[in-house]
Order: C-alpha cells, then sequence, then structure tokens
C-alpha cells in the first residue's frame, strides 16, 4: 500500500505536459505503480478538458480546415512500436525503456553498502538520474541533500526520521540531511533525481555545507 | 444556470457517440465533432503562443483523435479531457520533447482497483459541475492556472510576469485546483 504520493505542483507540470523529461520519467514510474496518483492525474487532466471548452471558439473557416483534413483521414497511419517493458515487472516500462530490463541491471560500487547505477540520456536539463542499489539491513549514515531530491522505492524499503518507505513510495527532501535504516530481507533499489545541475550544485553543496557549520 | 449539468453531460453523451462512430470509420460523425471541437482547440493553440500555426496543430490533433477514437474509455475521462491530453501530447512532440508516459500493458502496473458503478457515475457528474467551476474561478487564481495548462509556462515564469511573489502564484493555484478538485475527486491526496 502506498502512503507516499507525489507533490501536487509535480502532477500539475505533468497533466499540463510543461515537466521535464527527468520529471515526467520519475511521474511515469510512481503513476506505473500507484492507481491512486493515476485518479489524481485523471481530475487535473478533467481540469484540462474543461478549460479547452471555456475557450474562446472561432470558427471562421472551419469547413476550410475540416475539407482539407478529411482527405488526409485515409492516409495511413504511422507505425507505433510496442513500448519497451521489463518482462520481470520490477522496472516501470518507462525506466526499463532507458535502463534495460531488471535482471540485468549492473550497479558500481560508491559506498560500502551502495551501489549505483545512472540512467543514461536523461541528464538534458543537467538534472542526475541515478538508481541506487542500498544494502538489506544496512544504515546509510547522515547526508544531507542541497536543493530538491525526489527518491521513489522500487524495491526493499527504508525508514527515516520522516516515515516508512516501500515499492512506489516518493520521498521529496529539500535542503535537508537524514539517515536511512534499509529492511532486511531483499536490497533497497531506488530511483533518484536531483532538482539541480549537478557541477553548480557541488560547489553550492560546499558553501552550504560550510555555512552549515558556521 | 438550472440545468447546466444536463447540458453539459448532454454535450459529452454526442461526442462519445460521435467518437464510436468514428472508431467504425465514420466520416460524418468526424465532421460533426471536428464542427464542434476545432474552434475551441483553436482558441486554445493560439492562447498556447501558436498564431501562425493554429490551424494546423488543430487539424493534425484532430487527425490523432480519428485514429485513435477507438482508444477512448467513456468511463476514464470526459471526450474534452481526453482531446485535451491529445493536444497536450502533440504539444510536447512539437517542443522535440520526448513524452514518458504509462504503458497500459507493462507488468510492473498496478492495475486500478474494481470501481462501483455508483461511483463511477458520481465522478462523472463531479466531472461535468467542473466545466461550470472552470468559468468561475476568480480571475486572479483563473489567470494562473490558465498560463500553466495553455501557456505552458512554469509557476516561476507567472510570477515574474505577473509582477507578483511565487508564494502568491502558488497560493492561487492551490486555492484554484481545491475549487476543482472537488468536482473530480471524493477525496484529497495526503
Amino acid at each position: 500500500m502506498i502512503s507516499h504520493h507525489l507533490p501536487e505542483s509535480m502532477m500539475m507540470a505533468y497533466a499540463a505536459g510543461t515537466a521535464s523529461e527527468e520529471e515526467a520519467l520519475f511521474i511515469a514510474c510512481h503513476l506505473t505503480l500507484c492507481p491512486h496518483c493515476r485518479d489524481r492525474l485523471a481530475g487535473l487532466e478533467a481540469i484540462g478538458g474543461a478549460l479547452l471548452d471555456a475557450s474562446p471558439a472561432p470558427d471562421d473557416g472551419v469547413e476550410d480546415l475540416l475539407a482539407g483534413l478529411l482527405d488526409r483521414l485515409d492516409e495511413p497511419a504511422p507505425v507505433v512500436e510496442p513500448p519497451v517493458v521489463d518482462p520481470d515487472g520490477v522496472l516501470p516500462a518507462p525506466l526499463a525503456a532507458r535502463v534495460g530490463p531488471f535482471s540485468r541491471l549492473s550497479f558500481t560500487p560508491v559506498y560500502p553498502g551502495v551501489g549505483r547505477h545512472l540512467v543514461a540520456g536523461v541528464a538534458s536539463e543537467g538534472m542526475p538520474m541515478r538508481l541506487f542499489r542500498l544494502k538489506p539491513g544496512s544504515t546509510v549514515p547522515e547526508h544531507t541533500h542541497v536543493g530538491r531530491e525526489l527518491t521513489l522505492v522500487l524495491t526493499g524499503g527504508f525508514t527515516d526520521a520522516f516515515g516508512h518507505f516501500t515499492r512506489g513510495d516518493v520521498e521529496v527532501r529539500h535542503d535537508e540531511s537524514h539517515s536511512l535504516q534499509i529492511d532486511p530481507g531483499e536490497p533497497c533499489i531506488v530511483l533518484s533525481v536531483a532538482d539541480e545541475p549537478l557541477v553548480p550544485r557541488s560547489l553550492r553543496a560546499h558553501l552550504a555545507q560550510l555555512f552549515r557549520t558556521l | 444556470m438550472l440545468g447546466s449539468v444536463m447540458t453539459i453531460d448532454g454535450q459529452n453523451r454526442a461526442r462519445a457517440g460521435w467518437l464510436v462512430a468514428i472508431a467504425d470509420g465514420d466520416k460524418r460523425a468526424f465532421a460533426e465533432l471536428f464542427r464542434d471541437l476545432a474552434p475551441r482547440l483553436r482558441g486554445f493553440f493560439r492562447r498556447a503562443g501558436h498564431t501562425e500555426d493554429a490551424d494546423e496543430l488543430v487539424q493534425e490533433t484532430m487527425l490523432r483523435v480519428w485514429r485513435s477514437a477507438a482508444r477512448y474509455d467513456p468511463s476514464r475521462a470526459s471526450v474534452a479531457s481526453w482531446v485535451f491530453t491529445i493536444a497536450r501530447n502533440l504539444r510536447i512532440d512539437r517542443a522535440r520533447r520526448k513524452r514518458v508516459q504509462v504503458v497500459a500493458e507493462d507488468p510492473a502496473r498496478v492495475p486500478d482497483p474494481d470501481r462501483a458503478p455508483d461511483e463511477v457515475a458520481a465522478a462523472k457528474q463531479r466531472a461535468h459541475a467542473m466545466q461550470t467551476a472552470v468559468e468561475h474561478l476568480p480571475e486572479g487564481q483563473a489567470r494562473v492556472v490558465r498560463a500553466v495548462y495553455f501557456e505552458h509556462k512554469t509557476l516561476k515564469v507567472v510570477a515574474d510576469e505577473l509582477d507578483i511573489p511565487l508564494g502568491t502564484v502558488k497560493s492561487r493555484v492551490r486555492l484554484a485546483l481545491k475549487a476543482l478538485r472537488q468536482h473530480v475527486e471524493p477525496e484529497e491526496a495526503s
């Protein structure tokens, strides 16, 4: 049962079509796992529908537009490629399309008990997107997120000062530090996306850290 | 405005009926739906800043409607909401951004819970009442909602343009969504 959902502002950006590719990927992964947020999305899209109906409706020349289109209706539709899915049903399809099936995912050790997999090809706006694999039963020591960091649990679970998070749960942190207690059992795999470009942020991170210690 | 809910309901029923016929290849039904929706779509795209190519975008949206009519599910959305998502996706495609969406046949997808028929009917009633609610939003709120949905602006840009604090924009959006939400959702998200 998912108890931690997507923030309203992200849902609205996604419904309106303004979310960045990274955000949209993160959101679509949560939506795959969360019927409740799919309902929320339907509500926000219904607002779009109502706004469309409330739009001014200039109808001059509409018959010409229609005539021009009727000729094209018999053209063959473009072939749509079948969507990539993870056959094991672990990774939501939008993520499997980027990183391949779950069974072939590899992680690079970055810290004892922590493996990382960079999600390639979605850093168009400089936002790093990563998968982390955290060792079951371990503790991830206190660390600070500068700016906004979004985390989606894909397998296993963890507990921090803000609650217990399992498959499908979203955690949103702003400039906060926390430590994680990883659930025993299976490894905890999370999808993580940072809000701001990584490079300037590391400098800001140092400054923020400095101000915190001063 | 007694009976306005019925009118909107009737309008949606007519549109849904045309879509069923369109899925069977009925071009006359398509013409009816086109006459109904094309002017609104044109208003939508023009408002979104497409002054030159609004008509071409209208045609492209309606071509997609023609091709995907069989996929319209009346239990999930009104025709207007569904067409809105098609127009939105077209704008994402034109901006050369990659569209990222839930895949219906994804084995990872957690299925929707079964809904009682009266729950579905109640959700429809709320959606129909919402159109009236949209038209009655206070101007300040209506403006920010339109800016996000139509003009594809971030809240930060809206704040800069209207020369009001970001916090004010955010609270207007919250108020507007709260006012509109009660028409589409039985409960608030936690």
